[in-house]
């Protein structure tokens, strides 16, 4: 603590972290496309996007030209004001959550840098004492932009694709809840800089050993809760056309993309941080690095897991959260209560 | 900063606030109550209040308004209401002179005598852990009660929305149509369900 | 410097938009809606006394007034719900059918 406390957090800190997180997830979101398809051609045994540019790599461009040239069509029966603006909280509250988030671990610009010499960039562009529950907060509200945008454009895929929303995101939030409870329990604070000290002793130290049950609650909720494929009932091509993007096109949808990436990489993070050790350093490798490995792990999983699974049918989905999944996550809570008790 | 963070969160929440009593759109009256939730829990973390403004966030913004809005699934949320309404100016009145009332009654006297803090934060403690240590010690059977309360109010939502809650619709449906009609039935009723 | 009194005018005024929302509105949903700003603005005064006198009991009772709000919904949308199968409509006028 007393080491931490030596560096000044200005705001120029705060305003660099932000930036560095902004340009990073958004670099990702656009990036990822491609290395989602690349990865899923190459799981399914074929070529996946190769004509344009070496390897395909400029595919990325013409996606964004076409992105940027479609025509924005807002359907005429539809509330145009909560349509317009469905897509921006989706994005927007994906990168508030972000805010609280430690991405990277906290560096000091070197001296020898012009204008930004020895500024201390911290972790987290917002360390406050409830954290993780902010996080949660703020993907709770992210669910007002799939939800409001079903219901505004008079599309009755669209209201499906809403209804779908709510109940999922409602289920899967308590899910997540309950098995990031138990870490909190352990670690004792809601600070994720906390969740990070608690495991600088090397792999053994790491959350994962001590809550398993905990981790894989958590990442199949995540799952679920940033629409992911197995869980991918909002926009199930399949089922109901596109769910609640049927109607939207050109920069809102890509909007909506955005969001969904910028949550993945939350959830990503924050399944490094709570369960797999953080930003320390592990051996010689420096904690950035490992962090970067880290979330890569996690996002190639989604990719590996959109790859091998099946959807699930919509009453499949509500018997696993509330039959199964919380009802485990309740036994570990108490478990680990038990054993917080009996030790301390 | 902090008189302008006040400012700018009461405008706007008051703005939002008067939107979801006078709109005639179920739509818009849920997306800005929803919006000055957020806000609100705005001014809590200017509070001090950091615990009770991600539990606004969680509860409110993420559950509450949720269900609204999952409820508002069984109206069409774009039609307008149509609603008779009595004498504007009268409740206008009305309103604003039994909350002006209220607020006298309530804030007289915690003006008139000086109040002594019952439950100080603890020295050195987070928010969080402040609360969890009054929540825990003084409130504990407050605390138990509202557990209970709870669990009754689960209960009760699960009998009165869900009585049929076991069978799975698309199996009651299947065996209804092939008990009852042909098969041409069952053509005919998927037709009239696409019109 | 923003004191006491501006959060309590601030809680007060909200309080007022949701009384007027409360005796004006017909529609079952939005009268909700109502009260739950209602019960808003009474949050927003206990945190402003808390934070002033430096007692966290005025954030207890938030606490509670949230837990109140949820279970308030769980059984108020269960008994809407069951009214719109009913009648078909949420209009508050609808529902006098206890007049003969």
């Amino acid at each position: 603590m007393e080491t931490t406390m030596i560096h000044e957090v200005t705001w120029v800190g705060v305003a660099i972290k932000a930036l560095i997180a902004m340009l990073i997830v958004s670099a990702v979101a656009g990036f990822g496309t491609y290395i989602e398809r690349k990865v899923l051609a190459w799981m399914q045994r074929r070529p996946g996007p190769s004509h344009v540019g070496p390897f395909g790599l400029l595919q990325l461009a013409a996606d964004g030209i076409k992105l940027f040239t479609k025509e924005d069509f807002i359907p005429q029966y539809s509330n145009r004001l909560i349509f317009s603006i469905a897509p921006v909280i989706t994005a927007a509250t994906a990168f508030i959550a972000l805010a609280a988030v430690p991405i990277f671990p906290d560096f000091t610009f070197p001296e020898w840098i012009p204008l930004l010499g020895g500024v201390f960039v911290p972790s987290i562009a917002a360390d406050i004492d409830v954290g993780l529950l902010f996080i949660l907060g703020a993907m709770a509200a992210g669910l007002y932009g799939p939800l409001l945008a079903g219901m505004s454009q008079q599309n009755k895929w669209g209201i499906i694709g809403a209804a779908r929303t709510a109940v999922q995101f409602l289920s899967y939030e308590v899910v997540t809840g309950l098995s990031m409870l138990a870490p909190i329990m352990l670690v004792g604070s809601l600070s994720l800089v906390d969740f990070n000290n608690y495991q600088t002793g090397g792999i053994a130290s790491w959350m994962i050993w001590q809550q398993p049950l905990a981790f894989v609650l958590f990442l199949i909720a995540g799952f679920a809760e940033t629409n992911r494929t197995p869980f991918d009932l909002l926009e199930h091509e399949a089922e109901i056309i596109s769910g609640f993007v049927t109607e939207y096109s050109g920069l809102r949808w890509g909007l909506f993309f955005v969001g969904e990436y910028a949550n993945m990489i939350t959830i990503a993070v924050l399944a490094s941080v709570i369960f797999m050790g953080g930003y320390s350093d592990f051996m010689l490798i420096p904690g950035w690095l490992m962090m970067g490995l880290k979330v890569t792990f996690f996002f190639f999983l989604m990719l590996w897991v959109r790859a091998s699974w099946p959807h699930v049918r919509p009453d499949q989905l509500m018997w696993l959260s509330w039959k199964v999944l919380m009802p485990l996550a309740l036994l570990n809570v108490v478990i680990t209560g038990i054993v917080v008790m009996v030790t301390a | 900063m902090t008189t302008f963070a006040f400012y700018f969160f009461a405008t706007l929440i008051t703005l939002l606030f008067l939107v979801t009593v006078l709109s005639r759109n179920v739509l818009y009256a849920m997306t800005a109550l929803a919006a000055g939730m957020v806000l609100i829990s705005g001014l809590f973390f200017m509070l001090d209040a950091a615990f009770l403004g991600a539990v606004q966030l969680v509860v409110y913004v993420g559950a509450v308004m949720a269900l609204y809005s999952f409820a508002m699934m069984f109206f069409d949320a774009n039609k307008d209401i149509k609603e008779r309404n009595g004498s504007a100016v009268t409740v206008f009145l009305l309103g604003g002179a039994i909350a002006v009332m209220l607020v006298v009654i309530f804030t007289a006297p915690l003006i008139g005598q000086g109040v002594a803090s019952l439950y100080p934060p603890a020295e050195g403690a987070t928010n969080p852990q402040a609360v969890g240590l009054v929540l825990f010690t003084k409130y504990l059977v407050p605390f138990e009660v509202a557990a209970v309360m709870l669990l009754v109010a689960m209960i009760s939502g699960i009998i009165l929305a869900g009585k049929k809650m076991d069978f799975s619709l698309s199996v009651v449906e299947a065996t209804k149509s092939i008990d009852s009609k042909t098969i041409d039935n069952m053509d005919n009723t998927e037709k009239k369900g696409d019109k | 410097m923003i004191g006491l009194s501006h959060y309590l005018v601030l809680s007060a005024i909200l309080f007022s938009i949701g009384l007027v929302g409360v005796l004006r509105r017909k529609n079952l949903l939005m009268l909700f809606f109502a009260t739950e700003i209602m019960l808003n603005a009474a949050n927003v005064a206990f945190a402003a006394i808390s934070y002033h006198y430096n007692d966290l009991s005025g954030q207890m009772f938030a606490f509670f007034v949230v837990a109140v709000a949820a279970s308030e919904i769980a059984v108020g949308l269960g008994l809407l719900v069951i009214l719109y199968k009913k009648y078909g409509t949420l209009d508050l006028d609808e529902f006098t059918v206890m007049r003969g």
